[in-house]
């Protein structure tokens, strides 16, 4: 089973935009919320001419641990056997929960489609052996996408034997499969001007109620309701039908038997037989 | 090197005229047995293989059309440059097929000229009125009184129509106000152009130079990927460029050279590497001439002079010069493509092709290769060389190429009497991409006709007297491309995707609705542009079909001969040019310092950004949503010594007194000082264009001095000063000197380190990190 990931080249990505209009007309996101993926110039900083500039070119990390899964009432988004965070629009409701619970602000809500909508990693394309749109048009070939789990891969080697960096901090890491490699001083840039948000690991305070309170509550009592049920069963089995609605009081008449027909009147009784 | 098994060398001979393919009737798209299928969500597309036009690049594009409608634009994975990569305009090119603001007839004017006031009227009224003027001009005032402005693809064939008819009075702006200086330059010097794509091998370079060429922010695909390839395989980067530009980035040496001292820094380097016998002694001595008078000419020109000229460290002008003798021959000096600067760059032009000769790269892998002799077939209404001088005074721009200045045309239209009288201008928005536009307003109401084709209403279109609208690269063909400028030739077809949606025609067409206008159908023989593609194959043994299945053919090439072809006057590599001298203009390369900012003002410099091509692109939905206004990029620590703050709006006010509208400020310290940066193309006056109009501040108003380069008439448009008002009050730029410095960062062992975890000792002092924007705003637009 292949575990995709992506890696960015930072000494070859120019941020000219390319992916994300790639990404744009080939999954139809509105003009005005595009976000499935971004280039976000850090402009240079420093003194003249001691300066630095960078791109973060972003997507969704589709992460080992991905911290949107358990904010969504619905189970609308899961995690495939490839690695990928994905949404199955039929269930999803557009609440948004799972848009905060991203600390990369990789989620968005599509207003066209009223669901909510993210990165694939192209996955209807790569499961055809085509590969995502954002890589093909790079024009500095700075994207490099594969399974990591292949060894004979350029990502597997980028990753494993080269180092390529994941955007986490000690606040957040929860394992991002998307990578960088190249200028130590460019990804620092990135680091830090946009690191994950530590404040949305999970979702917003109504979600968060929902989540840690009422979500627990609403198991709980499903689970207590069930948890008496079971109880009841196995107690009815191992003590035998000692409380059905049939079984008589001990030491009560049988009602069963029907009452003895009352005496007839005397003087009836003596004609009957005088005659 | 990969040779395609279709097209062998018997293929250049001609064949017989049977053979050429006969006239072919477009075919729907849907039931072409030619198609490929493929897949568009769940959806069955047809997938048509064209070239972009979103620039000029030519990059290989496929279109996907579901039922009928185009739906998506990718790289085609079989162009041997572009090789799939599509650019964010290339992928956006489907909003420029459905602008609903696009021009859908031929249009009259109705009204006062100028006002964008048209009628709808039928090709027939439109073409007969054309002809008409055309015929009347002709035979009133002489042909030369008939003048053409062009640019695109299928300007040739309106600039063989003008050959035919006899007019001389054409201008071609990609040479005046782009290419031109270093067209000349190296044609003095080695005897061609360095040819469009560049020649250049970034792939096997060991070292790369780039003097203000900002490669990625100029979104050149193919470029661009081996610009990549080439760093990612080791070459050290110099960059020359007085902003920290995107591929400054990248290099292991930034130069932030003083604008207009790029020739000091060039002297310095060719004084260095004969100083220190760095150039290719056996290479200058077998193809070069004039070898001593350049020694002597260099003689004065040490580093240290060059320091004081250029604010550029001596040491490191002597490194980059010891770098390249180390490196040589595989240094790809980039030759610059728009390089119609100051007024002088011709000469800096030459000191670029001086320098790149003297490391023997001329024709050597890593340095600058040759093309290949592909030829198509020739249509008699190809057009031929330049033609002879024509309505400039014969004492100038001698070396010119593809006609005459615009400015010489303009102004004959302004003369008393006007020696021009008419106009077309073709694919070009004159208003926008001719320094002094306003001059240019004036002349278009002195004109007795002017005829525009365009694609989308731009401003020129707002002043013409009939308007033609051209189908969109989407919806046409265009004549074949030879490619002969890359290692890998290869021919090309721009073919149509879908149908023409409104009542356009290909510029062929066109073209040849005017001459039988005009009564000239003598001059192009062709029936329709297929039949012309037939004509141009026949050459081949390739077949249209073939070439419309594929899109791409390859074709061999030879890029490194064993000896370099040098098409020069003597034969030989022109250090010192004596065609030059012939003309009394300096045969070996002269600096002339720049001019020195008046007290207060900014110099004005104009770029790119990759998310739009000049002014072209403004009207498109999809990229408009990323960039839809050009900041004004300051020196930070100049721009607060004057109270400016980043994100106020403020107006710029030229040497001349035009004020531009609403500007907002960026404070970088990625900017020399003394600079007023932005990009090109923005401000659109048009209303027509209506997502398009007035997006930001127009550079263009505010050019409206520019620098005639001797050697070829190229209008150098970067000496124009601005000063920055607020609420209206002029805040005074303060002159601010750097100490001579440069950048050095070694870039390969940065790259060999882990990456940090926390903020590395390494990293510059940075500026505090901006204010987080609020959760799932978007990301800011644009960058510096």
């Amino acid at each position: 089973m292949p575990r995709y990931g992506m890696v960015i080249d930072l000494d070859r990505c120019v941020g000219c935009g390319a992916c994300v209009l790639a990404c744009e007309t080939e999954w139809q996101t509105p003009p005005d919320t595009r976000r499935r993926n971004w280039v976000t110039e850090i402009p240079a900083q420093g003194t003249f001419p001691n300066v630095e500039r960078a791109v973060y070119v972003g997507l969704c990390n589709h992460c080992d641990r991905p911290s949107c899964l358990s904010a969504c009432p619905t189970g609308a988004t899961y995690q495939d056997d490839a690695g990928r965070v994905l949404v199955d629009e039929a269930l999803c409701i557009g609440c948004g929960y799972c848009v905060h619970a991203c600390p990369y602000h990789a989620r968005f809500f599509n207003p066209v489609k009223q669901k909510v909508d993210k990165c694939t990693f192209c996955a209807p394309l790569v499961d055809r052996g085509i590969a995502p749109a954002c890589t093909r048009t790079c024009i500095a070939d700075a994207r490099i996408f594969g399974d990591l789990e292949d060894p004979a891969s350029d990502i597997h080697r980028l990753v494993y034997l080269e180092g390529a960096a994941r955007l986490e901090t000690p606040q957040v890491a929860i394992g991002p499969n998307v990578y960088y490699r190249g200028s130590p001083a460019k990804f620092d840039l990135i680091l830090r001007h946009h690191p994950p948000d530590p404040e949305r690991i999970g979702p917003p305070p109504a979600g968060s109620i929902w989540q840690r309170v009422l979500r627990p509550a609403m198991f709980a009592v499903l689970g207590l309701t069930f948890l008496g049920q079971a109880v009841a069963f196995f107690s009815q089995l191992v003590q035998g039908e000692k409380f059905g609605r049939f079984e008589p009081p001990p030491d009560e008449p049988d009602d069963a038997l029907p009452e003895p027909l009352p005496p007839s009147r005397p003087e009836e009784q003596d004609h009957a037989r005088h005659r | 090197m990969k040779r395609s098994p279709t097209l062998s060398r018997r293929g250049f001979l001609q064949l017989s005229a049977a053979t050429a393919a006969a006239a072919v009737a477009p075919r729907s798209a849907a039931a072409d047995p030619l198609r490929r299928k493929g897949r568009f969500g769940d959806r069955e597309a047809v997938l048509v293989p064209s070239i972009c036009e979103m620039c000029f690049w030519k990059c290989g594009i496929r279109g996907k059309v579901v039922d009928g409608r185009l739906v998506r634009l990718e790289g085609n994975p079989d162009h041997p440059l572009s090789r799939g990569r599509l650019c964010a305009r290339g992928n956006a090119g489907i909003d420029l097929l459905y602008d609903p603001d696009r021009l859908r007839g031929p249009l009259e004017r109705v009204g006062p000229r100028g006002q964008g006031r048209f009628r709808p009227i039928s090709w027939d009224e439109a073409l007969a009125r054309v002809g008409a003027e055309f015929r009347r001009v002709i035979d009133a005032y002489g042909p030369d009184a008939l003048a053409f402005f062009g640019h695109g693809t299928s300007a040739k064939y309106p600039l063989s129509m003008m050959e035919h008819l006899g007019s001389r009075t054409v201008s071609s702006a990609s040479f005046f106000q782009c290419r031109g200086p270093r067209e000349a330059a190296y044609t003095l010097t080695f005897g061609m152009t360095p040819g469009s794509p560049e020649r250049v091998d970034l792939e096997q370079a060991r070292a790369i130079v780039l003097l203000g060429t900002h490669l990625g922010e100029n979104a050149h695909v193919s470029q661009v990927a081996h610009l990549a390839e080439g760093l990612a395989r080791g070459a050290t980067l110099v960059v020359v460029d007085p902003r920290y530009s995107v591929v400054a980035s990248k290099a292991d040496w930034w130069l932030p050279i003083r604008p207009g001292t790029d020739t000091a820094l060039l002297l310095a380097w060719i004084h260095r590497v004969i100083e220190r016998k760095l150039y290719d002694e056996e290479y200058v001595a077998r193809y070069a001439t004039g070898f001593e008078r350049l020694v002597e000419h260099v003689r004065p020109f040490d580093a240290r002079w060059a320091e004081a000229q250029t604010g550029i460290a001596a040491s490191a002008i002597e490194a980059t010069a010891d770098l390249f003798g180390a490196t040589r021959p595989a240094v790809a000096l980039h030759p610059g493509r728009q390089t119609a600067w100051y007024g002088n760059d011709t000469q800096r032009a030459r000191a670029v092709a001086i320098l790149t000769a003297l490391l023997g790269a001329w024709g050597r892998p890593g340095g600058l290769f040759y093309p290949s002799p592909l030829q198509l077939g020739a249509c008699p209404c190809d057009p031929k060389d330049d033609p002879a001088r024509p309505l400039c005074p014969d004492d100038q721009y001698h070396f010119r190429q593809e006609g005459i200045p615009a400015h010489c045309i303009i102004e004959n239209s302004l003369a008393d009497p006007p020696a021009v009288r008419a106009w077309l201008v073709w694919g070009q928005n004159l208003l926008q991409s001719v320094p002094y536009p306003q001059r240019t307003a004036q002349a278009l109401q002195r004109l007795e006709f002017v005829c525009v084709v365009d694609i989308l209403p731009t401003e020129i279109t707002q002043y013409a007297d009939i308007v033609l609208p051209e189908s969109t690269y989407l919806e046409r063909y265009d004549g074949v491309f030879a490619e002969r400028n890359a290692k890998q030739p290869f021919l090309a077809l721009r073919q149509p995707i879908v149908p023409p949606l409104h009542d356009t025609r290909d510029g062929f067409a066109i073209t040849r609705g005017i001459l039988e206008a005009v009564g000239r159908s003598d001059c192009l023989p062709c029936a329709s542009i297929e039949e012309f593609i037939g004509l141009q194959l026949a050459k081949t043994d390739i077949s249209f079909d073939e070439l419309r299945r594929k899109g791409i053919v390859e074709a061999p090439g030879w890029p490194f001969p064993d000896e370099p072809k040098l098409y020069t006057d003597s034969g030989r590599i022109e250090l010192y040019s004596q065609a030059l001298a012939d003309k009394q203009l300096p045969p070996l390369p002269v600096y002339t310092p720049p001019e020195r900012n008046p007290p207060g003002m900014l110099r004005l410099i104009a770029g790119r950004t990759p998310y739009h091509s000049f002014a072209r692109s403004l009207n498109n939905r999809l990229l408009d949503a990323h960039v839809d206004d050009n900041p004004v990029f300051v020196n930070d620590e100049q721009g607060r010594a004057m109270g400016l703050a980043d994100g106020d709006r403020v107006e710029l006010e030229n040497q001349d007194q035009v004020r531009s509208g609403p500007a907002v400020v960026r404070l970088t310290p990625g900017l020399r000082p003394g600079i007023a940066y932005t990009w090109h193309g923005f401000g659109g006056r048009s209303p027509a264009l209506r997502r398009g109009f007035n997006r930001g501040w127009s550079d263009n108003t505010l050019t409206t001095r520019f620098a005639v380069d001797p050697e070829t008439g190229a209008s150098g448009m970067r000496v124009n000063f601005v000063r920055i008002l607020r609420d209206g009050v002029p805040l005074d730029a303060p002159e601010l000197e750097p100490p001579p410095t440069a950048v050095f960062r070694d870039r390969k062992h940065e790259a060999a380190a882990p990456p940090p975890a926390a903020a590395p000792a390494s990293t510059p002092a940075a500026a505090a990190p901006p204010p987080r924007p609020p959760a799932d705003s978007a990301p800011p637009k644009g960058g510096c």
